[in-house]
């Protein structure tokens, strides 16, 4: 857990609101440090515009200042109200401190020298409005008259010169001034050109940004439209981004799969059920061909029935009672075999075909059959196919015990092991080698093999329909020790789930 | 994909830089642009040229283009030693009179006055007043006398009214003639009646041929508006005032005299021999029309005040009486004048 952590800090993901807004966060800064660069310049002009006129309210204002100071002069010499020397006093500090900033070096700009001259000027006057305000106070009518006549002259020519100063700075100011107006202009029209072109430069770079995230989604758009056409077999979708689009792809790529798996276990299941179906189809075809080689065999075993019938009530008649009970036999053992057509029947029955069998074996060859039942009855009602045990029994006795010398007993035994029923054949007689047994089991038994004497129904054909109805190779087993030694013949009919392999056979 | 090149990584970075680029470009020129188009000037940024002194020019009339080369030549003068020369009252709002011009130097606190001076007392006084505060004086052209200016620097107008007389002589021969001379009525003005007097001397010198010439001084109130040009006009208008040879001892005048004679249909029965030298007057002697010129060497008057004047600041005394050239411009030496003019306005 504490490795994986780390991993999943360099796998940032970005969604696509998160990409989004980068990229309108990104134009809308380069918009906004833009037009603040602008705008910061724009001002700087204006705030250049507003400075333009500055030197002539300077002017005003020391204009305005003299005018006071002179004022207050002529207000003290007529009334000497300290109020007016006060206010000469402090109009003269204010005077004093606004030449202070004009120039007083010899330069050569004709605005220059006459700021000099101003100032040279101003404190002349200065000198002669404070000597005058001295003469008027010590009562100096004489020199206080002509010195205040000396101030005005001088007055005079300060207001013409401040007053031709403020004209020429106005013009050169409103040079100016029609200069940074026109380039405000212009720059205007450059701001409105740039931001133009800015605007044109961010609606294509965010085309492409979008169409970055947008690809993959028309990529898995293609992909959709093809599986929702019916084409599974396509190639998965690449997965570019670790946004949503990354994560819906994923799926998608998922889910294709999964289609894809889904579909191939349906096409093992209707190969299974088609297999099922086929086996149904051989296993009646067996059945069929079983009783086809009794009609073969048998002319007609209604009429041959019938006859042996009559056969029996004459022999009762009579009072020949072994015939009687002879041919009573055989008519159960062709009756079995007409009326049964079924394809299943129970245990019983079959045993019973067995012992009419066996009896008209015996009457045949005279009591040389010993046939010993060993049998659990409560298997009695087992289901099994019909016409299984008579060919087996037919079979050991034509090859088993048919040509022996001594007594050939035939055992047919019905017990429980562990989970199956087991029908044991067993008799005494040549027994079987294992190349017969192997052939039997694997049905290359040829034609020639089959005694003539048989009712038709073969091993072979028995071996087949066992397997084919318990769906199980293992059902049937044949064992012969050697020579001489007898053969056995072990049919394992499983109780778990016999009951439903049966029912499935019938179902069909 | 078509698109899948387009839109890989590396597109994008170029894409990106491309954008960034442009935006830069962009507004870093635009920025300079504008930097460029404020060029406007600014005092607190604009370096200028510093003096040691400061001197003042005063004249009459500052329109005058002989006062404004006079100026010139001194203000180059002045360069080379450093000094600033400021033309008095050029760009007021008043027209002051020279003493007035004056007063207001003295105020400025200058180091010193170059002034086209006259006799009156009230400048003589101002005059005295700044050699008082230590402002050295120099009067131009004409002096002002009774003053205790420190020196006078200007043309030998006695010796002016001689060439103008010479001249007068070349054109009467035999013949007899009525002279007419066109003065200031501003009669503080010495120099002209200086100028008379050398023309009428250099007249009267052949005794024999006294009745011959008949000289007149007309003067004109140039302080009234456009007064010389009407004065010189109504010479014209009237048939018997007219004059054989006229002599202006200004530039107006000249100009006038000749322009007048152009209207009336004047030329070659007045000659006129006028003073200084426009272009006007230069093309009108070319075209003869008028007879000839004299011309002051304004370059060596205006670097004479200077030299005066720096002399006198450095030495503490300085000679009297500075005088500069004057020269006589006739329709054979014109071709001279033309070319060296054509230079100098170049």
């Amino acid at each position: 857990m504490m490795r994986k952590q780390p991993n999943k800090k360099i796998d940032i993901r970005f969604s696509i609101q998160t990409k989004l807004i980068a990229v309108f966060l990104f134009t809308s800064c380069i918009l906004l440090a833009v037009n603040m660069i602008m705008n910061q310049n724009m001002n700087k002009m204006i705030s250049e515009i507003d400075k333009v006129y500055i030197s002539n309210v300077n002017l005003n204002e020391l204009q305005s200042v003299l005018k006071q100071v002179q004022e207050s002069m002529s207000e003290y010499l007529n009334t000497k109200s300290s109020d007016a020397m006060e206010s000469y006093y402090k109009n003269e500090d204010k005077y004093i401190r606004l030449i202070g900033g004009l120039n007083e070096q010899i330069v050569n700009d004709d605005s220059k020298i006459i700021e000099k001259n101003i100032k040279n000027m101003s404190l002349n006057y200065l000198e002669v409005t404070d000597k005058t305000i001295e003469y008027k106070r010590g009562r100096n009518v004489e020199k206080y008259r002509v010195s205040y006549e000396q101030a005005a002259i001088i007055y005079d020519y300060i207001n013409t010169y401040i007053y031709s100063l403020n004209n020429e700075q106005f013009k050169e100011n409103t040079k100016n001034y029609q200069l940074l107006l026109s380039s405000l202009k212009y720059s205007e029209v450059i701001n409105t050109g740039i931001l133009i072109v800015i605007a044109i430069a961010n609606i294509i770079l965010i085309l492409l940004f979008t169409r970055e995230m947008i690809n993959p989604i028309i990529k898995l758009a293609e992909a959709a439209d093809q599986v929702a056409k019916g084409q599974f077999d396509i190639e998965l979708v690449k997965v570019e981004s670790k946004d949503e689009i990354g994560v819906v792809t994923k799926a998608f790529n998922q889910m294709v799969l999964s289609i894809q798996v889904y579909i191939e276990q349906i096409k093992k299941n209707i190969e299974l059920q088609s297999s099922m179906k086929e086996k149904a189809l051989i296993m009646e075809n067996h059945l069929k061909d079983a009783r086809l080689r009794y009609l073969q065999a048998q002319i007609n075993p209604h009429f041959l029935f019938n006859t042996l019938n009559a056969g029996a009530q004459l022999a009762m008649l009579e009072g020949a009672d072994r015939t009687y009970l002879y041919i009573q036999h055989m008519a159960e053992f062709f009756r079995y075999n007409v009326q049964n057509n079924k394809e299943c029947v129970t245990l019983r029955e079959e045993i019973e075909l067995v012992d009419s069998y066996i009896y008209i074996l015996n009457v045949r060859f005279s009591g040389e059959i010993k046939f010993v039942k060993k049998i659990d009855e409560t298997y009695l009602d087992l289901k099994i196919p019909s016409m299984i045990l008579q060919p087996i029994i037919e079979n050991s006795i034509n090859y088993g015990i048919r040509n022996i010398e001594w007594e050939g007993v035939i055992e047919l035994l019905v017990f429980r092991e562990d989970n199956h029923v087991c029908i044991s054949i067993r008799d005494n007689g040549i027994g079987m080698s294992k190349e017969l047994i192997e052939k039997i089991m694997n049905h290359r038994l040829k034609d020639k093999d089959i005694s003539k004497d048989s009712n038709g129904v073969g091993l072979d054909n028995v071996i087949n329909r066992l397997r084919l109805f318990f769906s199980c190779q293992d059902v049937i087993e044949i064992t012969s020790v050697g020579k001489d030694m007898g053969t056995e013949v072990a049919i394992y009919v499983p109780i778990e789930g016999e009951k439903s392999n049966v029912q499935n056979y019938v179902s069909r | 994909m078509k698109s899948k090149n387009l839109l890989s990584n590396k597109t994008m970075v170029w894409v990106l830089v491309i954008f960034l680029m442009i935006i830069i470009v962009l507004t870093g020129t635009s920025i300079v642009y504008l930097k460029n188009s404020l060029n406007v000037k600014q005092y607190d940024t604009v370096e200028y040229k510093p003096y040691n002194k400061h001197y003042a020019f005063i004249v009459d009339d500052k329109t005058d283009t002989f006062w404004d080369a006079v100026y010139k030549s001194a203000k180059a003068e002045g360069e080379k030693y450093n000094i600033f020369l400021e033309q008095s009252g050029k760009n007021l709002a008043v027209n002051y009179t020279k003493a007035q011009l004056l007063e207001i130097a003295i105020q400025s606190k200058v180091d010193g006055v170059i002034i086209e001076g006259d006799d009156s007392k009230s400048l003589s006084d101002l005059i005295n007043t700044a050699v008082q505060k230590q402002i050295p004086v120099i009067t131009i052209l004409s002096d002002c006398t009774t003053s205790e200016r420190q020196s006078f620097v200007g043309v030998n107008s006695y010796n002016m009214g001689q060439v103008y007389g010479e001249q007068v002589l070349k054109i009467a021969k035999e013949k007899e003639m009525d002279i007419l001379v066109l003065m200031n009525s501003n009669t503080n003005n010495t120099i002209h009646n200086i100028i008379y007097a050398g023309i009428r001397d250099t007249l009267m010198k052949d005794s024999t041929k006294e009745d011959q010439y008949h000289l007149t001084a007309l003067a004109i109130n140039n302080k009234s508006t456009f007064g010389t040009e009407e004065t010189v006009r109504d010479i014209f208008m009237n048939e018997n005032s007219i004059p054989d040879i006229m002599i202006c001892l200004d530039e107006v005048s000249t100009t006038s005299a000749y322009q007048a004679a152009v209207d009336y249909n004047k030329v070659g029965e007045v000659d006129i021999i006028g003073c200084y030298t426009s272009d006007t007057i230069l093309t009108a002697i070319d075209r003869e029309v008028i007879n000839s010129t004299i011309s002051i060497d304004y370059n060596e008057l205006g670097k004479y005040c200077i030299d005066t004047l720096n002399e006198y600041n450095n030495t503490g005394h300085v000679s009297e009486y500075v005088s500069a050239n004057i020269n006589l411009i006739t329709s054979e030496n014109v071709g001279e004048y033309l070319i060296y003019d054509e230079e100098t306005t170049k």
